[in-house]
């Protein structure tokens, strides 16, 4: 009933009984939000907020975002959303993966789930 | 409900052997103090140190800063220790004014921000001007982070009230009675008067992330009345160790500003008539009902003539702030909301991820990504390493010559969004 899309591994595999997870590893925060953007606008229904939580978008490097598995009439709010989600994400440098320790990404890797576990509980 | 809050002022704090409160010197036990978080088992080791205002002293990373309070009967922090919830907001509450615990120790990385006692930043908070008594904790190496997080936000509770219960024989205290009969009896009060709403955003979203309500996860939580002197208490409790700047800590809300402005204008140009404690949530759906919920008991519970919304957070906090703002002015009541912004660096970009037309008043608590370079402390408690993982610092923030590069955003209550802050937006 869920589409995962995720570029964070320890998501991608904590949600696997979930849903559906399409994990895009190499996705960074704005491509994965493109995808969802995409969805979205055919009619899939958001389930987060893209910009949950309270981490900035140049510190994190790690999204989950779900979206309803089945499409239906395009919702203008949701599109609206992501619209405006994007636009803020353009300013913001977005972060460099490889310039973090193992340690950080760890710790992004697991706030980012702790956020979004909530979604298949509610 | 009726609640005597006894301020007592202090202007020092010493570490001793035994607890005392004399001509406003406060004086800790320090080995009683320890032995009180080690009761813990989970905490391994507890460091104390005291901070002071104008000490060349940068504490990092800060997860949580604590009014010390008890009550004279009864439980300050309400909920959170012993197997019962006892009724709060009631009856006699001490307050020590002019100190703080702070706690402090890695969880996961980017916790809090950091508090300078002295140099540029301290004027960005106002911890800087109190006298910190900081927990510096060690965990068992088998807890987990959500785990740790509540042993850091338990022992910091624990030593607030310990350091509070010194105040309860003290007889030099500033008294303030705040008497808050039933909705119908405010109501019929001040009949003249505007009637004013004050919606209290908290986060309530996961780990580091969270609020508490009697010691419950606000995540549980729906829109919910509280009474001013349930904050007094300490019914409210911050769990939200991201957006240092933003972040709404216990101290805040024991303190919390839009209460304190709202009770002064009280029966003079606008009756106070309720508080709603309004959890920002991670889906679409929560946030929906949320939002509803507030805005229908804001106009058909409170009979709002005008409201105030207080912000917490970053990114969706924004959706849910406007969308309420929108409901409320779409009822009529004349809406004010208090946020900070993101406009870049330079400032120059859209500050806001959400707006609604209907968001005519905004107060501005400052652009949280402006930069300020700090100079090097004497003294760091906590770890200075730490702030490549602080909010609003970078793995290029500490500068060879000992001087710190940080946002803002980076500054322990730097911008805070109930306005309990020395920025404010001025025209240019």
């Amino acid at each position: 009933m869920f589409l995962i899309l995720t570029n964070n591994p320890m998501a991608a595999e904590k949600f696997a009984h979930c849903g559906e997870v399409r994990f895009y590893p190499e996705d960074n925060y704005r491509q994965l939000l493109i995808r969802v953007r995409d969805l979205v606008y055919v009619g899939h229904r958001l389930q987060n907020h893209p910009l949950y939580g309270s981490l900035r978008p140049h510190e994190t490097p790690y999204r989950t975002v779900v979206v309803s598995a089945e499409a239906s009439t395009p919702d203008m709010e949701e599109c609206t959303i992501l619209s405006d989600s994007l636009s803020r994400l353009d300013s913001f440098l977005l972060p460099d993966k490889n310039v973090m320790s193992e340690k950080l990404l760890h710790d992004y890797q697991l706030i980012d789930c702790s956020l979004v576990e909530r979604i298949f509980s509610a | 409900m009726e609640l005597e809050l006894r301020s007592i002022q202090i202007r020092d704090v010493v570490l001793g052997e035994k607890n005392s409160l004399i001509d406003g010197v406060l004086t800790v036990d320090e080995a009683g103090l320890k032995n009180l978080i080690l009761e813990d088992p989970r905490i391994t080791a507890v460091k104390v140190d005291l901070a002071k205002p104008g000490d060349s002293c940068r504490i990092l990373p800060v997860k949580d800063v604590i009014e010390p309070r008890a009550k004279l009967e009864g439980d300050i922090f309400p909920g959170v220790f012993g197997t019962e919830v006892p009724v709060c907001g009631n009856g006699i509450t001490y307050a020590l004014k002019g100190c703080a615990v702070v706690t402090t120790g890695p969880i996961v990385g980017f916790q809090e921000g950091l508090i300078d006692m002295s140099g540029p930043a301290a004027q960005y908070t106002l911890f800087s001007k109190l006298n910190n008594v900081v927990l510096h904790l060690t965990k068992r190496e088998d807890v987990d982070p959500h785990e740790h997080e509540e042993v850091v936000r338990l022992a910091g509770l624990k030593a607030a009230r310990w350091l509070g219960e010194i105040g309860l024989t003290c007889t030099d205290y500033e008294s303030a009675i705040y008497s808050w009969p039933t909705l119908a009896q405010r109501v019929a009060q001040y009949p003249e008067l505007p009637k004013v709403v004050y919606v209290c955003n908290c986060m309530a979203q996961g780990l580091l992330h969270d609020t508490y309500f009697y010691g419950r996860d606000a995540k549980q939580l729906v829109p919910t009345v509280v009474s001013p002197t349930e904050f007094f208490d300490g019914a409210v409790i911050s769990g939200n160790c991201v957006s240092p700047g933003s972040k709404t800590t216990t101290y805040h809300h024991l303190n919390n500003a839009v209460i304190n402005a709202l009770w002064a204008h009280h029966g003079k140009d606008l009756n106070f008539v309720g508080i709603i404690l309004n959890p920002l949530m991670v889906t679409l759906k929560e946030k929906q009902r949320d939002i509803m919920m507030t805005v229908r008991i804001a106009t058909e519970e409170l009979g709002a003539d005008a409201a105030i919304i207080s912000q917490e957070g970053f990114g969706n906090p924004t959706t849910d702030l406007m969308h309420v703002c929108r409901g409320l002015e779409q009822h009529g009541v004349k809406t004010v909301i208090i946020t900070n912004e993101d406009a870049g660096t330079d400032g120059m970009s859209e500050s806001l991820p959400d707006v609604v037309t209907e968001a005519n008043a905004i107060i501005s608590t400052g652009n949280s990504n402006a930069t300020i370079l700090l100079p090097k402390m004497d003294r760091v408690l906590g770890e200075l390493k730490e702030i490549e993982r602080v909010t609003g610092g970078n793995v290029d923030s500490i500068k060879s010559d000992g001087t710190l590069l940080v946002e803002i955003h980076g500054i322990m209550g730097g911008h805070n969004l109930q306005g309990n802050t020395y920025l404010s937006a001025t025209t240019i």
